[in-house]
């Protein structure tokens, strides 16, 4: 059955003339995982613009999603919302280890008093370190924020009576407020108030934004077809190298019989 | 005897046709027509076809490897077999030749056919 030819598999199988075989097979297999790969990308960006979809709605005022002793509406994860009143500046803190395009630093805090008497902590944006915050704004706050939950309170605060804080949690905003506090916060924007005229009073010059921390999750069916299209660029490299494998073996090598020699 | 001639011109045919449609009807009505057009919603919705020729091409892929493996086709013309199903029109023209090179070198596979 195998041919008379003495050479060794090897040799055989990389005959000059077969070269432009096996080129052809790796441009495939890396063509179908790099097309994979790209639908796998497609998909994932479907999905982050899903999730990201609410904080594009149109604002609503804070009390309308989130009352001061409400507790966090599932519909408020990402909502943009206005936020009037008046800040506090006396009471701005410093949420530390805050990550922003690699590098650790702080979040600023300074809340708002809104007309039910109650306050929401407003995340003015990020800085490198707590001295470099510019001076808080003082007087009318007019903004509009991306709601977000409180944090949790797995750090404890190594110290209580200064103005860094490990997270932006209830528990660690209460003993330095005198007012009670909103179960949430709101990350400030630069976006215009509705209905308002001029300039939002957003308190956010000289800081960097700090995008949604928590969105609703994507819709399970969004970009699916795209995770479909990676499978299947997959599914063809593999059955690129299973034909290009039997070829070698039956047609070069001459291992197997054909199914139904001529 | 086999079935895989016939099942191999069936393949050909579908691939073929979902190939035109998709390449020559529906991407340009979705990349081409104005948007927000009744047309480009057209090309919108139907580009899942492109998902199914997908699927129907990895099956014509195969049943051509396994006649392929019967008719020892040198691989430049396997190759040709093989990628026809990815570039639009030429598969009918090769789902021609096959069976022209079928009847003449392999008449025991057209037979069922």
């Amino acid at each position: 059955m195998p041919p008379d030819a003495p050479a060794l598999p090897a040799t055989r199988a990389l005959a000059p003339r077969y070269w432009i075989i096996h080129l052809l097979l790796l441009g495939a297999v890396a063509a179908c995982v790099l097309l994979g790969r790209w639908q796998l990308g497609v998909w994932s960006d479907h999905r982050s613009a899903d999730a990201e979809q609410v904080t594009r709605q149109q604002p609503v005022a804070l009390d309308d999603v989130l009352g001061p002793d409400a507790a966090f509406p599932a519909a408020g994860l990402g909502r943009p919302v206005v936020v009037a009143g008046r800040w506090d500046p006396a009471h701005t803190v410093f949420v530390s280890d805050r990550e922003r395009d690699g590098r650790t630093g702080v979040w600023v805090v300074t809340p708002v008093v809104t007309s039910s008497g109650s306050a929401i902590p407003v995340v003015r944006g990020w800085v490198p370190s707590p001295g470099e915050a510019p001076a808080p704004p003082r007087g009318a706050a007019d903004l509009v924020g991306l709601l977000q939950p409180a944090e949790g309170n797995d750090t404890a605060d190594s110290d209580p009576h200064d103005d860094v804080i490990p997270e932006l949690s209830t528990v660690d905003l209460l003993p330095r407020a005198p007012y009670d506090l909103y179960g949430g916060y709101a990350l400030a924007t630069d976006r215009a108030v509705p209905g308002a005229s001029g300039q939002p009073r957003a308190g956010t010059a000289g800081l960097e934004t700090v995008g949604p921390q928590h969105l609703p999750g994507a819709d399970a069916t969004s970009g699916l077809r795209n995770l479909f299209y990676a499978f299947q660029w997959w599914i063809f490299g593999a059955f690129a190298v299973f034909m290009w494998w039997r070829w070698l073996e039956e047609d070069v090598l001459g291992r197997r019989a054909s199914p139904r020699p001529r | 005897m086999s079935k895989l001639f016939p099942a191999y011109r069936i393949l050909a045919l579908i691939v073929g046709v979902l190939l035109a449609f998709c390449a020559l009807v529906i991407t340009p009505a979705r990349y081409l027509a104005p948007d927000g057009s009744g047309l480009q919603h057209f090309g919108e919705t139907w580009s899942i076809l492109w998902a199914v020729h997908g699927w129907v091409f990895i099956v014509y892929v195969a049943v051509s490897f396994l006649l392929w493996r019967q008719t020892r086709w040198t691989a430049p013309f396997a190759l040709l077999v093989l990628v026809a199903g990815l570039i639009p029109l030429v598969i009918f023209w090769v789902e021609r030749a096959v069976t022209r090179r079928i009847r003449a070198e392999h008449p025991e596979l057209a037979s069922a056919g």
